[in-house]
């Protein structure tokens, strides 16, 4: 790093006012949630995973509109993922919503340069819209639980459906979203 | 009726997707996928927040191009005054938030300082009226300098889009706030015939001098009804000629001395010369006398010709806002000889002292207005700097008093009043006899 750039930096940090650094701490905060919750439903605890969230946290923390936030999002699904054994855990929902927070509060700070404030009207829109998420979050929980109880067998067809679902979204995600 | 501002273009680029629409999708394809590959509900479950704010994005995904446009409301202020930067953005579908970002550069004061200004768009906004952001700015020092560069940008739902525009700058022309100036001394007698001051002909002017008896070519509406019906013969009222003075303005700009904190804090050398040469041109102006600029050592225009009137302050303003301090072309300073001629300078340089010595020399009513601001040699901490300041002074001093006996006076510019010892001395040397060198 340049001293023109920590320099850049530093003035960023000064510029920026109390409600994003609110933001900030809340995104931060969502992070260490969402890992914490993850090792509570895992049952111990591996510091080093603790470590590197926190720093792609704080990394985000100082520099929103940077890719450093999907760290948080690969090391807290990799740990549950390697770690976690009951499928029907209520925790998973704490993590997911804890996920969104994080996004969310990135997402906002994001959305001004760092000495921008972010109007009280997109707050007020952005928190109502995340509680809507947040409910369907829950209500897919309730039905995986439900699908869960069920103990249906595997089923290969189903699996080739889902895979080439996939594909079929990922290809919509892509023409939609990338720019030619 | 302002023209609109032309509008503001960002080559075609459209909407483009953010670090965070970027983030949201990449989780959720990396977490569904490994729900599906390794028959795991639960991360479905971790991936449905982040699934749903992506394809939220891309739902209400804004597509058609923005119109923008930006503008200073005045783009010509006086130092201390505050004009208004706005952007007018047109709204399209999904379009959530406008954000402005102004660099406002030296001397320019924002509201809020940091330069970022941002507007929610409303639900209901109607789409045929302009997203409006705007932001107050203070111009705190004289001068013309740009406002900028000037971004503006709109961001869709859960910020997934963005589309900017990035615009260089608008110029901002800060015209100079006189200082404080007034003389009640009178003002020497000259060849002009308009203007406030008494001639010391009578002529035609407003100021009564006589009733004398009716000549051929006297105005039949200067004739005196009561006096003539007494006399029986035809009088008319006589008046004292209205006449104008030339003051001619040198200002010094070869240098800027001392520390600048704008309108409200410690004045620099150019600062005090331009607001002193404002103010007395505003002064002399509003009497009706002619006044005219030379500037020496800028590199801008450098002189303003003589007239009088309301457009002459303007024009002498706008001079003295695009003074530049350098080495500017060498201006002819070829001084009518019945003009009174007023340099402002901090009389630090030579080729200062060698002019005020020409004009002297040439029996020119010349006076120098000495602008030294007094916090110079205090404002720097190397004691060094300070000595070879108090060196120099020393010398300024020696040279001053030189120019002194040539019979030139050095006022230390204090705002009204300022000239009067200069203006009185000329109206009693006016009527002496002086030997030029020619």
């Amino acid at each position: 790093m340049t001293i023109r750039r920590l320099q850049h930096m530093i003035d960023d940090v000064q510029a920026t006012p109390t409600q994003q650094w609110s933001l900030r701490a809340g995104a931060f905060a969502a992070a260490v949630v969402a890992y914490l919750a993850t090792e509570i439903a895992v049952g111990s605890f591996l510091t080093v995973g603790l470590v590197v969230v926190m720093l792609a946290g704080f990394a985000s923390l100082l520099r929103t509109d940077s890719h450093v936030g999907l760290a948080v999002f690969f090391v807290v699904c990799w740990r549950w993922l390697a770690s976690v054994d009951d499928v029907r855990t209520p925790w998973s929902m704490v993590v997911a919503i804890a996920l969104l927070a994080f996004h969310v509060c990135t997402a906002l700070t994001a959305i001004t340069p760092p000495g921008g404030r972010v109007p009280t009207l997109t707050a007020r829109r952005w928190a109502s819209r995340s509680v809507l998420v947040a409910t369907a979050t829950i209500g897919a929980w309730l039905v995986m639980i439900v699908l869960h109880a069920r103990s249906a067998p595997g089923n290969a067809l189903l699996t080739i459906v889902a895979i080439a679902l996939l594909v079929v979204g990922g290809l919509v995600l892509r023409a939609r979203t990338v720019v030619r | 009726v302002p023209t609109p501002a032309p509008p503001i273009s960002n080559r075609g680029m459209p909407w483009r997707p953010t670090t965070a629409h970027f983030r949201a999708v990449m989780a959720s394809a990396t977490m569904v996928t490994g729900a599906v590959l390794f028959r795991r509900p639960d991360l479905l479950v971790l991936a449905v927040p982040v699934t749903i704010v992506a394809f939220w994005s891309i739902v209400t995904r804004p597509v058609e191009r923005v119109v923008a446009r930006h503008a200073l409301t005045d783009p010509t202020l006086r130092e201390g005054e505050a004009t208004t930067w706005t952007a007018h953005v047109t709204p399209v579908f999904g379009m959530e938030d406008v954000v402005g970002v102004v660099a406002p550069g030296p001397w320019l004061q924002a509201e809020p300082p940091t330069g970022v200004v941002s507007v929610a768009v409303a639900r209901d906004h109607p789409l045929d009226r302009a997203v409006t952001v705007s932001m107050p700015l203070r111009s705190i020092r004289w001068g013309r300098r740009a406002v900028g560069p000037v971004a503006v940008a709109a961001t869709s739902s859960w910020g997934a889009f963005r589309w900017v525009v990035v615009d260089p700058s608008r110029q901002l022309t800060t015209l100079p706030m006189p200082a404080v100036f007034d003389t009640s001394a009178p003002v020497m007698h000259s060849n002009g015939l308009v203007g406030l001051s008494r001639s010391s002909r009578a002529g035609d002017g407003s100021e009564f001098a006589s009733i004398r008896p009716f000549q051929v070519g006297d105005r039949l509406r200067r004739i005196h009804w009561p006096r003539s019906l007494r006399a029986g013969t035809l009088h008319v009222t006589s008046t004292w000629a209205d006449q104008d003075s030339h003051v001619v303005l040198v200002i010094d700009a070869t240098s800027d001395l001392g520390t600048s904190e704008g309108i409200d804090g410690a004045a620099s050398s150019l600062d005090t010369t331009v607001r002193a040469a404002g103010a007395i041109a505003e002064h002399h102006l509003h009497r009706g006398d002619r006044v005219s600029l030379r500037i020496i050592g800028s590199t801008g225009v450098s002189r303003v010709v003589a007239a009088s009137g309301r457009n002459q302050l303007r024009r002498v303003l706008d001079t003295l806002a695009l003074i530049s301090p350098g080495v500017g072309p060498r201006v002819p300073l070829d001084m009518p000889a019945e003009s009174i001629t007023i340099m402002l300078s901090p009389m630090v340089t030579p080729m200062a002292l060698e002019r005020v010595a020409t004009f002297a020399r040439h029996g020119q009513r010349v006076a120098v207005i000495d602008t030294l601001p007094a916090h110079l040699i205090d404002a720097d901490d190397d004691p060094t700097t300070r000595l070879a300041w108090r060196i120099r002074l020393l010398e300024r001093d020696r040279e001053l008093r030189a120019v002194q006996e040539l019979g030139v006076p050095v006022i230390a510019w204090s705002g009204p009043g300022s000239l009067d010892q200069f203006l009185r001395d000329l109206t009693r040397r006016a009527a002496a006899p002086r030997l030029v060198q020619r």
